[in-house]
């Protein structure tokens, strides 16, 4: 998880967004402990109140649960969730910059077929 | 800090210095007690409470700075400060003179040729005399001190112009002291006074100590706490 | 936890250094208060912790005068840069701060020396200029006051010791909240930290607000000169870039949408301070 200060993104949603990147690459398990509020503020810098706020989004969200005194664990069925909701953004996050891209370099709607399949198969 | 720690910081600050100094001072009475045994040259020594006099006024000299910069900082106030140090001076200001008394004494028992103001106190009984001396002594320790502090609280208050008028004041008061003859007169009281009336002037003393650490308090209420004044006026903020 | 400043004035002969200035610190938080040299903060501090007394208005504290108040100052804690520290051994000036606060932590405090490799046997006049700045560190973080101000706290420290100053203050605040005002020139280093942030210029408070709705005070927007140009006209503009047919502009203000051939993007804290301490017009 890289966190950007300059990013439009305010910093809670980046660190939200960070650990279900992480979870969906399998980091952490479900069941699986994730780094504490202090933890994760020391290791990038920010404040306490802010990690928190992410953490919260994803409890809200049943990503992740609060076990009191001994800390925060990754949610069974997070992982489904997650890929669900991610597939959702999946059309705005990635189809429409690459067509705005694919545009803007003048590439062939049929390049750009050539191209998915040969990174499906590769 | 409460108030007795701060006379635990002001003796923290000392011990070394009092331990030192008097270390030097028996060293000099055994260097020269040894040096007359070889000469059989038998003179006489004096003067150890002009020493410790001496010692205690530059010591107040030194007293204030660090220590108040100190205090200052560990969240402590200018109010404890004082209190800390009031009780400390009067404490050292005592054991200072006791300690004086015990050599001498110890020296007197052993027929050491020493001389020293208490035994021309015009007073028969000798334990009565001790005690006398020892107040006498204490009181002008305790003034003593207070007058150092009180040039050092100056130096930290006044601006750089003011530094100099006051070091030339003292500078010059040597001289304007020294010039008049009527002044030859009034320096023969004030050091047969105390002979002659120890306890009227142990008092005397007293006030004037008590009165200079007021003054001293009065410079010290609203003191910043700073490590460089760079003020070029009379009086710093 | 009420510290109140109420129409705060400083001045030294003719120099003003706090000129009126109202504000008050209520909630366990970290709050950054940034100026250029010169902005006043030293000095506002310095008045917080008893060092200097106002030339006008007045410090409470739980709202009692904080002017040389025991009470409140064993409450409040400041390491700045000309911090002075009597000549003895650094665990002696540890054994006289326990007896200076009540909460100060020795334990924790000879631990952090430790992580920072500071020799306890070594008297204080003998550290260096980054040596000076890890021991007032060492004790800021012990004290556990419940307001702790720091004034340039990474002053001549290498980076290994900054990190781990920032680690330690991380973990010590979210383990036990104080209120934090943290005084630094570094600010893309601690911006992460911040909650609130007070900004002083002239011995004026220019922002008081938080870091969130400061930072969305402002934005960038960069492409063409000729299309940043039309994007900008109307709104507040508070600096511009150019770099060969690039510009980029700062403008205070809400975020308006543009056309693709322009980009979006936050303004740092950094570059956002700069641009309101730099700039002609003041908000």
């Amino acid at each position: 998880m890289k966190l950007d200060f300059e990013s439009q993104t305010p910093i809670f949603l980046q660190v939200s967004r960070g650990l279900e990147d992480e979870i969906l690459s399998g980091i952490y398990q479900e069941e699986e402990q994730i780094p504490s509020i202090t933890e994760l503020s020391a290791a990038y810098k920010i404040n306490p109140a802010t990690a928190l706020k992410g953490i919260n989004l994803l409890v809200d969200s049943n990503i992740i649960y609060k076990k009191r005194g001994i800390g925060m664990f990754v949610a069974p069925g997070a992982l489904q969730k997650l890929k669900e909701k991610r597939q959702e953004e999946f059309f705005q996050q990635y189809i429409l910059p690459l067509v705005q891209e694919s545009k803007r370099l003048s590439i062939e709607p049929e390049k750009l077929y050539e191209w998915i399949e040969r990174g499906l198969s590769e | 800090m409460n108030t007795s720690t701060s006379i635990r910081y002001h003796f923290n600050d000392y011990k070394w210095a009092i331990f030192i100094f008097y270390m030097v001072l028996l060293a000099i009475i055994l260097a020269g007690s040894f040096f007359s045994i070889i000469f059989h040259e038998l003179g006489t020594f004096s003067g150890v409470e002009f020493s410790s006099s001496l010692f205690i006024w530059i010591a107040g000299m030194n007293s204030f700075k660090s220590v108040f910069l100190f205090h200052i900082q560990s969240g402590s106030t200018r109010k404890t400060l004082f209190k800390g140090w009031f009780c400390f001076s009067a404490l050292i200001s005592v054991a200072l003179s006791i300690l004086n008394t015990l050599i001498i004494c110890s020296l007197l028992a052993v027929s050491f040729p020493i001389r020293s103001p208490m035994l021309s106190l015009e007073i028969d009984s000798f334990p009565l005399r001790v005690l006398v001396s020892t107040l006498l002594n204490s009181t002008i320790h305790f003034l003593l001190i207070h007058l150092g502090y009180f040039i050092s609280l100056s130096f930290y208050r006044l601006g750089t112009l003011g530094k100099y008028l006051l070091a030339i004041l003292i500078g010059n008061t040597a001289i304007l002291v020294s010039w008049s003859s009527k002044w030859e007169g009034f320096w023969d009281t004030i050091f047969l006074y105390p002979s002659q009336h120890p306890l009227s002037c142990a008092c005397l003393y007293l006030i004037i100590g008590i009165f200079v650490s007021f003054c001293c308090w009065l410079m010290l209420k609203n003191a910043p706490c700073q490590i460089e004044n760079t003020c070029k006026d009379i009086l710093s903020i | 936890m009420n510290l109140n400043c109420k129409n705060i004035t400083k001045q030294f002969g003719k120099q003003i250094a706090v000129d009126n200035i109202s504000f008050s610190l209520n909630e366990p938080k970290i709050y950054g208060l940034l100026g250029r040299n010169g902005a006043g903060k030293t000095t506002l501090l310095r008045m917080i912790a008893n060092y200097i007394r106002p030339t006008q208005g007045e410090i409470t504290f739980e709202q009692k005068p904080l002017w040389e108040n025991e009470e409140a100052q064993r409450q409040i804690f400041l390491a700045t840069e000309t911090s002075f520290f009597p000549n003895l051994k650094i665990k002696e000036l540890f054994n006289w701060f326990e007896q200076s606060f009540p909460n100060f932590d020795k334990q924790q405090c000879l631990n952090y020396a430790n992580q920072f490799e500071l020799d306890i046997n070594k008297t204080t006049a003998k550290l260096s200029t980054g040596y000076r700045s890890v021991m007032r560190v060492v004790l800021a973080l012990s004290v556990h006051t419940p307001i702790l101000m720091l004034d340039e706290p990474t002053l001549g420290m290498d980076a290994f010791h900054r990190e781990l100053f920032y680690k330690l203050l991380i973990q010590n605040y979210a383990e036990s909240p104080s209120c934090i005002l943290l005084s630094t020139h570094l600010i893309s280093e601690v911006e992460g930290l911040l909650e609130n942030v007070i900004i002083m210029d002239h011995g004026k408070i220019l922002v008081n607000q938080s870091a969130e709705e400061l930072l969305r005070r402002g934005y960038c927007v960069s492409g063409k000169i000729s299309d940043v140009d039309e994007y900008c006209s109307g709104k507040n503009v508070i600096g511009s870039n150019v770099v060969g047919g690039l510009k980029t502009s700062a403008i205070l203000g809400e975020r308006q949408n543009c056309s693709s051939s322009l980009e979006l993007s936050s303004l740092s804290l950094q570059q956002l301070f700069v641009q309101l301490v730099g700039s002609e017009n003041p908000l």
